[in-house]
């Protein structure tokens, strides 16, 4: 029992000689330690690798998952929340004209289409309205009370509220080339 | 017997060890290393077009010299400095002290 407490103190006498030996000798010391850290950090690389192998080999993830990581710190098209950019779905399509508009000028440009189709419309009954007139005109004179419609005083007011609307209607146009 | 396993010999000796490579670990962390190394291995992993996963022998050899070099010089300083003040502590604290 004493020879081997004996043994244990000659040994552990002789290592710490050996380390102060190299603790003392400075460049020694730093060549070393750095040679040390190399080590430390190739094993915690190898550690990584084995992880990473092991989770492919498994196939504990999707590879398209990875890639798509990937892009996320490239920063393609994906934004913080890994959603792809908001703004391709921000385009409406407008039903009177079938153009694709900006979300947020969608009101806008939809109160300006349903007026202009209106517009439209209306333009296409009195012209369909006329023929018709011209037609029974020809057949019979029984349309003079409808023309003579045209000159009735309610008429005039109507007329009025047309201007009026012309004149709302270029004012909004104005604007609308402004903006652009 | 190399210098560097001569440290790591006395680090045991004086239970040193697990607090080196958990100080070591942490700061590396900290510092985003680990995430780099990870993302190398899945480019690695992905750069393979023909489907087949490379074997580890491949991932090390094109992995671990990047590796390296991904440490920033500013914390493998540190981490260097630290090492060294852990040493010296541990010869003024006198060898095999707790053993």
């Amino acid at each position: 029992m004493s020879r081997y407490k004996e043994d244990m103190q000659e040994l552990f006498s002789k290592l710490n000689r050996d380390f102060h030996e190299i603790i003392t000798n400075k460049p020694l010391l730093r060549a070393s330690t750095e040679k040390f850290l190399n080590n430390l950090i190739d094993e915690l690389t190898l550690g990584i690798i084995f992880d990473i192998h092991r989770t492919a080999k498994t196939k504990a993830f999707d590879l398209d998952d990875e890639i798509e990581e990937l892009e996320i710190e490239k920063g393609v098209n994906i934004d913080v929340f890994s959603q792809y950019n908001i703004k391709k779905t921000q385009d409406c399509v407008c039903p009177y004209c079938d153009r694709a508009v900006a979300a947020t000028r969608f009101a806008t440009h939809l109160e300006k289409c349903m007026v202009k189709s209106r517009q439209k419309n209306v333009v296409r009954k009195v012209v369909i309205n006329n023929s018709t007139k011209d037609n029974e005109g020809s057949y019979s004179g029984a349309s003079d009370d409808q023309s003579d419609d045209d000159w009735s005083p309610g008429d005039k007011r109507r007329k009025k509220k047309k201007e009026r609307n012309g004149k709302k209607r270029s004012k909004g146009n104005y604007r609308h080339y402004n903006e652009y | 017997m190399s210098s560097e396993s001569k440290i790591s010999l006395h680090l045991d000796v004086n239970n040193g060890m697990d607090r080196v490579t958990e100080l070591v670990q942490t700061r590396l962390i900290e510092c985003g290393w680990r995430d780099q190394v990870r993302l190398a291995c899945r480019k690695a992993l992905t750069e393979n077009n023909d489907k087949k996963v490379p074997t580890v022998d491949e991932l090390i050899a094109a992995v671990t010299p990047k590796a390296r070099g991904m440490v920033p010089d500013s914390v493998k300083k540190e981490l260097l400095h630290e090492l060294e003040l852990i040493l010296v502590n541990v010869d003024r604290a006198g060898y095999a002290k707790h053993f």
